[in-house]
């Protein structure tokens, strides 16, 4: 994975050198020292392209995965007028290469982005409906001037829109490379393509899909629903250095771990896969990850670390995140350690559990949820606000060190496939009718029925959910909250609604955290990218976002008991 | 390879939290923020070790090379009474351990740098004596509140030192941790150390004091001895845990390291490659010879091209990371910043080269220009004593801007040692050379290269004359730099420059372009007059530009005119 930098001039000609910090920059200096801002996410290398007539200035910071040698960008067509910048992974571009190479004998893409600029030279903007992955690119036209902008159905991979005081059009993977010299700042939302030129660029939707409007009314085909987890998986292997994956001790990433062991061992029966847990001393995922880790015989590692440790990174962690959400920060800390430690064993990928919450709705408030209408509504919710909790985390906390991670539950047709079920066979607790059966059933049941037969322990199969930040030991909740807390004193809390009129601090933990993002990312603009993760309140939820303070965690053991029966 | 940095109060007692940049920061989230500075040292770990009663702060931000899974920093000792930061390796660690196992059994070092913590138990301050490698240490006796720092002999790792407004001491392996919050800073000289309490911290004193400094060696080269001590230099710098490598710059001092080390490796492993590494504009003479030496000695070779504008965007970040403004170092590390990313991206993590045999050879090209045998051995002293702040700061800084370990066989003490106890009437370049009493002109580094005759390099690579890096990889550059910077800087401004830089005012716009670069990153006095300008001998009729292609002696042999500059 990487980053992508670029500037448009607003009309099309060229931007001049201006001063800086006290020093004069070229459109190429600023491009290239705007971006550094967001090196960390291409650690191995960095490409730019100037168009120095037309006002464009495309950077990409690039970390080696597929097509290692070839695959530097910025990306430039063979007759020099279409370059792109993209990041993220094309899923099926060896399936898209061999058709082109029909079209175009001897073509061979120099990585999988590479195909979007060939898609484009035949289907223009439609390209978008025939790549699948995670991305977000700029494609420059010089012919015509045109741009095209996208990002992928989902957010998993993050892009910024800016625009200066002259107008001009700045794009980012991370909006650090935005504040200080864009006026606006917004997130590019997940499945949105804009084209055009400059000032005059359509906006649409590319992914829409009917489970967004209606009722999915399809029953769970339970063996359906295991192969299309197993072809997600399938895909989310390509990758040419090594590799890895997150074991949380949850259902989520173990099966993805246990599937990825399978599907190495069809050709490598002596396959080991390397697995990664992080947690306090004695943390309750530790027992989980390792049962895990025994029964699908992985090369496991277990990072503990100190919670002095995990809170010298507050700072840092608002930093990369670019949210002062308060579920974010909190369970993106053990997080970060875990991403520095696989980065200094040499490992580039790992593969981890993200989305399978927010599809089959595996958060415990689910249970409260009073019918399947709103249970289903509530899931549309989550996914759409994938980007701005989960996936931010899980990209940014990554990327902060170099790693890219990857999500095979929110492959493309995985999510489409999940979302078309009935909500009757994914709700949680006693509404559940199953097979037309009425019976309380854990939350996720269908996926852990899926995957009954010898991928997993039953233990863990069977395990409820723990919000991360919980499941790495309950003393870091409340460790990190009273640091925070400890910074801030009662005077200025007591003016948090004047210091910030948009989405007011209630805490004083978040306080902290708004106050670290506000140093980093001042502007009305910046605060309004952030979206905080609430419970459904109106379903009886407490505002404490950690999993712990959820009802039916008390009752863990025995409906586990109980469903197991 | 890593960074420290620690914290020291005036008066013994505890810092209490203050306000910096708009948030409360305790002395731990204080060492910890500024430490951040130079995390890119360190990318795998940090560890912090705070007492507050006493108002200490250590931090350590490590790459693991040696004792992977137990060298954490900050050690210490079994009482808990000695602390220690250490950034290097301590190439006689095993050696030492010995020892110490003799006084404490069961005694096992955690990493090369534990053994320093037992030395001092032992030595006290006397343990310099002991210990051989490339170091900065900090280490704190809290029984006694007592400090000592040390830097190795030719200062191959940096540090710092500085005191803040209230006086705490504070040290750092590079300048930027301390230039925002220290008045005073200055570098601690290399060969010296300084132990005291924090109060009476006495003025560093030089520990490393060989003979050579002192007098003109008289002793005639032994050329047996001298190859067998180069090979001990390199095979006490292959202790090493993590994937390595070595550079090729196409010169004899880079080719013979390569050489030796890939000799010693195949002792145990007769199949082993070594990795070796080049860089340069395409078409660079460099690449031939390298190639030729990486075919010879059977390496694993990869050319690293680059064009000069990849270069140019470099310039500020590589004058961040270098911490000067000296004009011919930041040339000559531009390529190697270049280079240091790429072999990084690899999953290498640490690499050989040849930095050190030009300084006491005598290898550079205006050693031809020598007078007599004092001037030449005198400005070998010269040069040997400089090397910190020219080819070593250069050499360490750029690698590690990117977390890789750079280790330089060549500086090894008893290596150096040897070397320059040789008379300098067998080193001496060009006419005045009298080996083995015939007076005959022959190149610079003869003796090195006689040494080394036989079997380790192809003729052509062996006697070939050195070119300084900086013109090796592509004149393009360096003809490209003067210009690119000149972009920057008007007539009026140069005009000026006495008035705004009075410390080593810069004589051309490329110089006055980097200074202000770095005034802007290390803004005030003391950090301009850490830097110190390599320059050949004016005296000797050497003209000032840096560049080795301007020196006459070049591409013909006899001291034949090819300035053409």
């Amino acid at each position: 994975m990487c980053g992508i930098f670029a500037i448009f001039s607003s009309d099309g000609k060229a931007i001049a050198a201006r001063c800086i910090h006290g020093s004069k920059h070229t459109l190429r200096e600023l491009a290239y020292r705007q971006s550094g801002r967001q090196r960390h996410r291409g650690p191995d290398s960095t490409g730019v392209v100037v168009v120095a007539e037309q006002g464009v200035a495309m950077v990409h910071e690039r970390l080696r995965i597929v097509g290692v040698e070839m695959g530097d960008q910025p990306f430039v067509s063979d007759d020099g007028n279409l370059i792109l910048v993209a990041n993220g992974e094309i899923y099926n571009y060896l399936e898209l290469a061999a058709q082109i190479a029909k079209r175009r004998g001897g073509y061979k893409p120099k990585s999988d982005c590479h195909v979007i600029l060939e898609l484009y030279r035949d289907y223009g903007v439609d390209l978008l409906q025939h790549i699948t992955g995670m991305y977000a690119f700029a494609l420059y036209d010089k012919r015509t001037k045109e741009l095209l902008l996208a990002r992928d159905p989902i957010g998993i991979i993050p892009m910024y829109l800016g625009e200066d005081t002259a107008g001009n059009i700045w794009i980012a993977s991370e909006m650090k490379c935005l504040v200080g010299v864009c006026e606006r700042v917004e997130t590019f939302t997940p499945g949105e393509a804009r084209f055009g030129r400059v000032g005059a660029m359509r906006r649409w939707r590319h992914f829409e899909q009917p489970w967004m409007q209606q009722l999915p009314t399809l029953a769970c085909d339970l063996s359906l629903l295991r192969t299309s987890l197993e072809s997600a998986v399938r895909t989310h292997l390509h990758c040419d250095v090594h590799f890895a994956a997150l074991l949380s001790g949850g259902v989520d990433s173990s099966l993805i771990a246990s599937i990825a062991t399978k599907i190495m061992r069809e050709t490598n029966p002596d396959y080991k896969l390397k697995t990664f847990s992080v947690g306090l001393r004695n943390a309750p995922d530790f027992e989980a990850a390792r049962q895990v880790a025994k029964y699908i015989e992985s090369d496991h590692t277990e990072l503990i670390f100190e919670i002095e440790d995990a809170l010298d990174g507050i700072r840092d962690i608002v930093y990369h995140l670019e949210t002062y959400d308060v579920t974010t920060v909190r369970c993106s800390l053990p997080m970060l350690l875990l991403a520095r430690y696989i980065k200094s064993t040499g490992i580039k990928m790992i593969l981890s559990g993200e989305g399978a919450d927010e599809i089959f709705g595996g958060y415990l408030y689910f249970h409260k949820a009073p019918n399947y209408q709103e249970f289903h509504e509530e899931l549309v919710k989550r996914v759409q606000q994938l980007h701005l909790s989960d996936c931010l985390r899980a990209n940014k906390v990554a990327m902060a060190k170099g790693v890219e991670l990857r999500v095979p539950f929110l492959d493309t047709a995985f999510v489409n496939y999940v979302m078309n079920i009935r909500p009757q066979d994914k709700i949680p607790g006693e509404l559940n009718t199953f097979t037309n059966e009425h019976k309380t059933r854990m939350e996720k049941y269908v996926l852990r029925a899926a995957f009954a037969e010898d991928y997993l322990p039953d233990e863990v199969l069977w395990r409820q959910k723990e919000q991360f930040s919980d499941g790495v030991g309950y003393a870091w909740i409340d460790s990190i909250r009273r640091v925070a807390t400890s910074h801030v004193g009662d005077e200025e809390f007591a003016l948090a609604g004047e210091r910030f009129p948009f989405n007011t601090p209630t805490t004083k933990e978040a306080f902290y955290y708004r106050c670290i993002f506000e140093q980093q990312f001042p502007g009305e603009s910046a605060a309004k990218t952030v979206v905080r993760w609430v419970p459904r309140l109106d379903w009886g939820c407490p505002e404490d976002p950690s999993g712990r303070a959820q009802a039916v965690h008390q009752n863990k053991e025995a409906e586990t008991e109980r469903e197991r029966a | 390879m890593c960074g420290i940095l620690a914290i020291f109060s005036a008066d013994g007692q505890p810092i209490g939290t203050q306000s910096f940049e708009g948030s409360e920061h305790s002395l731990r989230e204080l060492a910890y923020r500024q430490s951040g500075k130079q995390r890119h040292r360190g990318p795998d770990d940090t560890g912090i070790l705070v007492i507050e009663e006493q108002g200490v702060a250590l931090v350590h931000e490590r790459l693991a090379v040696i004792g992977v899974a137990t060298g954490h920093q900050p050690l210490q000792s079994r009482d808990g009474n000695i602390a220690l930061i250490t950034n290097g390796e301590i190439y006689n660690y095993l050696e030492l351990t010995q020892k110490i196992v003799k006084r404490l059994p069961g005694y096992q070092p955690k990493s090369d740098c534990n053994v320093i913590i037992e030395l001092y138990e032992e030595h006290g301050n006397k343990l310099l004596e002991h210990i051989t490698g490339m170091f900065s240490f900090v280490l704190y006796d809290r029984r006694r509140r007592q400090l000592l720092v040390a830097r190795d002999p030719f200062g191959i790792i940096p540090l710092y030192m500085g005191k803040d407004a209230a006086g705490n001491l504070w040290f750092a392996s590079e300048m930027k941790c301390l230039v925002n919050v220290c008045d005073q800073l200055q570098v601690f000289p290399p060969g010296h150390m300084a132990m005291g309490t924090v109060k009476q911290l006495p003025s560093p004193v030089r520990y490393y004091q060989p003979s050579w400094r002192q007098l003109i060696p008289t002793a005639e080269v032994n050329l047996k001895h001298l190859r067998q001590q180069l090979e001990l230099a390199v095979r006490s710098h292959l202790q090493c845990d993590v994937p390595f490598g070595a550079l090729l710059s196409g010169g004899v001092d880079s080719s013979l390291i390569a050489a030796i080390a890939a000799r010693i490796m195949r002792e145990r492993d007769p199949s082993y490659k070594l990795r070796t590494f080049s860089v340069g504009m395409s078409g660079s003479p460099d690449f031939v010879h390298a190639r030729l030496v990486a075919k010879h000695i059977g390496s694993e070779h990869t050319e690293i091209t680059f064009d000069v504008d990849d270069c140019l965007d470099g310039v500020r970040d590589l004058i961040y990371h270098l911490e000067t403004y000296d004009v011919a170092t930041v040339r000559c590390s531009l390529p190697m910043f270049y280079l240091a990313r790429h072999v990084k991206s690899t999953g290498i993590k640490m690499i050989l080269s040849g930095e050190g045999a030009d300084e006491i050879f005598g290898g550079y090209l205006y050693f031809h220009k020598a007078p007599n045998y004092e001037e030449f051995h005198q400005e070998m002293i010269t040069r040997c004593e400089q090397l910190h702040v020219s080819d070593i700061l250069r050499a360490n800084k750029v690698t590690m801007s990117k977390g890789l370990e750079l280790r330089v066989p060549f500086l090894d003490t008893a290596l150096v040692d040897h070397v320059m106890g040789i008379r300098p009437q067998d080193k001496m370049a060009g006419a005045l050379n009298e080996f083995t009493g015939d007076r005959k002109w022959r190149m610079e580094k003869f003796v090195l290269r006689q040494a080394f005759t036989g079997d380790y390099l192809p003729d052509a690579v062996l006697w070939r004359q050195k070119e300084q890096f900086s013109d090796g990889v592509g004149y393009a550059l360096i003809d490209a730099l003067p210009n690119f910077a000149a972009r920057h800087v008007s007539d009026a401004q140069l005009l000026e420059a006495k008035q705004r830089f009075p410390i080593n005012p810069p004589k051309t716009k490329e110089a006055f372009y980097y200074r202000c670069i770095f005034e802007e990153q290390f803004p005030g006095e003391s950090a301009a007059n850490t830097v110190e300008k390599w320059a050949p001998r004016l005296d000797w009729g050497c003209p000032e530009d840096p560049s080795g292609r301007a020196q006459a002696a070049h591409d013909n042999g006899y001291g034949k005119c090819t300035i053409d500059y």
